[in-house]
């Protein structure tokens, strides 16, 4: 089920300011674990699950991707581009991509020929301003269809690879909405006193600002947050956290310390694998936003080790999703049965 | 018509981002006959409203404009600054800069080997004195002063300083001027503190939660020789942003300012900046979120002390954003 959702999610676009277009695959998936629906006004959409006490839980993991956007039509039927997000501009070359125009227009990102470039010219990394977008179209008729402001998004299908391990493009942070799925699902079994809102946050990329609005909306008393981290490859520092050993808990100034111990012993009385990492200050997640919505969350943070971030070719094991969303419901479970003032007190 | 006299006089009004008060005080007068109720709120916005029973639109230009700080007076008449708002250093030499009290100075730079590694630290005013009576008696240590330019107009474009945003803070008082039969209740906000982090408009979108806010301010142009690659230019129109650094234009605040620009025939032009960012960056995450969008006036050699704009680009933000108001 997890890997048909995020087969599905990862197959439309979301970009950021732009959630709002394929939000049914959402609440194809959401609503039969969950009460109620409503959305924030940048476009969050919250689902939520509703308890018997008063006690509001937030989860967060941002639905929206980094693109692109049009920002110019050039003679001979190019088009010039910015990224919505944060792009390597080598993850760009010699890609396909569809344009979302009047109606959807296939492109190809090219760069000149290694014959016609010096080795210097080689040497140096292209800029997202040196690239373009080939339609095949004139000019004349691309103005017809494309106008400026337009978005774009490159194409992918996902990818099963061996075992669990599955690739894709905006598994980041799509993987951490397969997490509250799985979350969802598990809870849906177990009965839950808490209030648990489902929130795939808007506009992460361009500077957490659905977390923002959805967070001063909802209100929690907690909140834990989804996102994913970078996992090792084989120019990665050693100690990088792994696919396939578990979610990975941060500690740091973001985060609550108290909750991050009752989430860790929970884990570890139900045998969930985990990975940690330390985070000095800033995250650089929808944490950043939650802390100091309000009168302030106290909030911990999960990752989903992740290959090639901000690529087309986003790599996860399936297995971490599941562990996680696993072991958010049993953490919720146990809050449900703690002295919460208790854990949130200093 | 275009109202040179009264652009000048925003353009002359001292006021960088923190010390509003001439700007927001002449501001005040000028708009006084014209809203229902004025306001000022603790951080110092001005907010003019015209009363309705329906949707609360927020409109918003910030009042104040770039300049600098004083950071050290030396007894020779050399004074030692930093920036308030976005100044390049590298633009700044043997320009004449004026303070409140209309005491003025040059800027000049200490003999470099490499003049382009100029930076701020290397910078100085000199007050043109030789008097340290007058010199400690005038100048202080967080005085701030501002650019000193003539206002110059030809027939279709100005050239001024702090057109940024003073230019929008004109649009706001001629759209109250003209402000049409409508059921909305809408707030006309001269915010204060946008260059610094656009402070003043976190602070009104919070206090006035409006259902709409559009912020009127400059933007980039693709128009210059060699210039950056963007898609506006001066005499194309109202400027609609899509994107900046700040905000994503909600999408249904994109298709109302098209519409409206097509149904009134204003002309328009789509922007999408790849740098910088307005009030709407601040407005459109307040609470659980505004819907928001920009109406920009193209302008050229933003930030420095000779912005250059067109003037039929500007009657076309007015009707724009008077049509947004009804």
């Amino acid at each position: 089920m997890l890997k048909e959702f995020l087969f599905d999610v990862c197959s439309a676009q979301f970009i950021s300011g732009f959630e709002h277009i394929n939000g049914d695959i959402l609440t194809k998936y959401f609503q039969p674990y969950t009460d109620s629906f409503e959305k924030d006004k940048l476009g969050s959409y919250i689902f939520k699950s509703s308890g018997s006490n008063d006690t509001k839980i937030m989860l967060a993991a941002h639905i929206d991707e980094i693109g692109l956007m049009v920002t110019g039509i050039l003679d001979g039927g190019f088009l010039s581009f910015t990224t919505v997000g944060g792009f390597n501009s080598a993850s760009l070359i010699a890609q396909d991509v569809t344009v979302y125009g009047k109606e959807n227009i296939f492109g190809v990102v090219g760069i000149k020929p290694p014959h016609l470039t010096s080795e210097e010219e080689r040497k140096k990394p292209i800029k997202i301003k040196e690239l373009y977008i080939d339609t095949g179209y004139t000019k004349e008729e691309l103005e017809k269809k494309v106008k400026i402001g337009d978005i774009a998004t490159v194409n992918r299908e996902p990818l099963s690879l061996q075992g669990s391990v599955i690739s894709a493009k905006a598994f980041d942070d799509r993987a951490c909405v397969a997490v509250m799925l799985e979350a969802a699902k598990e809870l849906k079994k177990i009965s839950h006193k808490s209030n648990v809102y489902f929130t795939a946050t808007a506009q992460e990329e361009t500077g957490l600002r659905g977390a923002k609005t959805s967070s001063y909306k909802i209100a929690p008393d907690i909140g834990i947050v989804l996102d994913v981290g970078f996992g090792k490859t084989p120019d990665m520092p050693s100690d990088s956290p792994e696919l396939g050993k578990g979610p990975i808990v941060a500690y740091g100034g973001r985060l609550n310390p108290k909750l991050i111990k009752k989430f860790v012993e929970t884990c570890k009385k139900y045998n969930y694998p985990m990975q940690y990492e330390a985070v000095p200050s800033r995250t650089g997640t929808d944490t950043d936003a939650l802390q100091i919505s309000r009168d302030g969350i106290p909030c911990i943070l999960l990752s989903i080790p992740l290959r090639y971030m901000h690529t087309s070719v986003e790599t996860i094991d399936l297995y971490d999703v599941e562990i996680a969303g696993k072991a958010i419901a049993r953490f919720i479970n146990e809050l449900d049965n703690s002295d919460l003032e208790e854990i949130l007190c200093f | 018509m275009f109202n040179s006299e009264l652009m000048k006089r925003l353009s002359d009004c001292f006021g960088p981002s923190g010390r509003e008060k001439s700007i927001r005080e002449m501001i005040m007068d000028e708009i006084k006959e014209l809203a229902d109720e004025i306001t000022t709120d603790p951080l110092g916005n001005l907010i003019a409203r015209k009363k309705g029973n329906g949707k609360k639109i927020l409109f918003s230009a910030h009042m104040d404009q770039i300049g600098l700080i004083i950071t050290h007076v030396d007894e020779k008449g050399f004074l030692r600054f930093a920036n308030v708002g976005g100044l390049n250093a590298k633009e700044l030499l043997g320009l004449r800069m004026v303070f409140d009290n209309g005491l003025e100075g040059v800027i000049c730079q200490e003999e470099l080997k490499d003049k382009e590694k100029v930076t701020m630290s290397k910078l100085f005013l000199d007050v043109a004195s030789t008097d340290k009576e007058f010199i400690t008696r005038n100048f202080h240590v967080g005085d701030m002063c501002v650019f000193k330019t003539e206002y110059y107009e030809t027939d279709d474009c100005v050239i001024c300083k702090a057109a940024d945003d003073r230019i929008g803070c004109y649009i706001l008082i001629e759209a109250l001027k003209a402000h049409p039969e409508t059921e909305n209740d809408v707030y006309y906000v001269f915010s204060v503190q946008e260059e610094v982090g656009c402070r003043g408009a976190k602070t009104a979108g919070y206090s006035i939660e409006p259902d709409l806010a559009i912020a009127i301010d400059v933007t980039a142009t693709g128009d210059t020789p060699d210039g950056i690659k963007m898609d506006v230019k001066l005499g194309g129109g109202a400027a609609i942003k899509l994107m900046d650094k700040s905000i994503i234009t909600h999408i249904e605040v994109k298709d109302l300012l098209t519409n409206l620009a097509e149904k009134n025939n204003i002309k328009y032009q789509y922007e999408v900046l790849e740098f910088g960012g307005t009030d709407a960056g601040q407005i459109h995450t307040s609470r659980e979120g505004v819907p928001s969008g920009v109406i920009s006036i193209p302008t050229r050699n933003l930030h420095t002390s000779g912005e250059i704009f067109n003037k039929s680009d500007v009657e076309e933000c007015i009707k724009l954003l008077i049509a947004a108001a009804k």
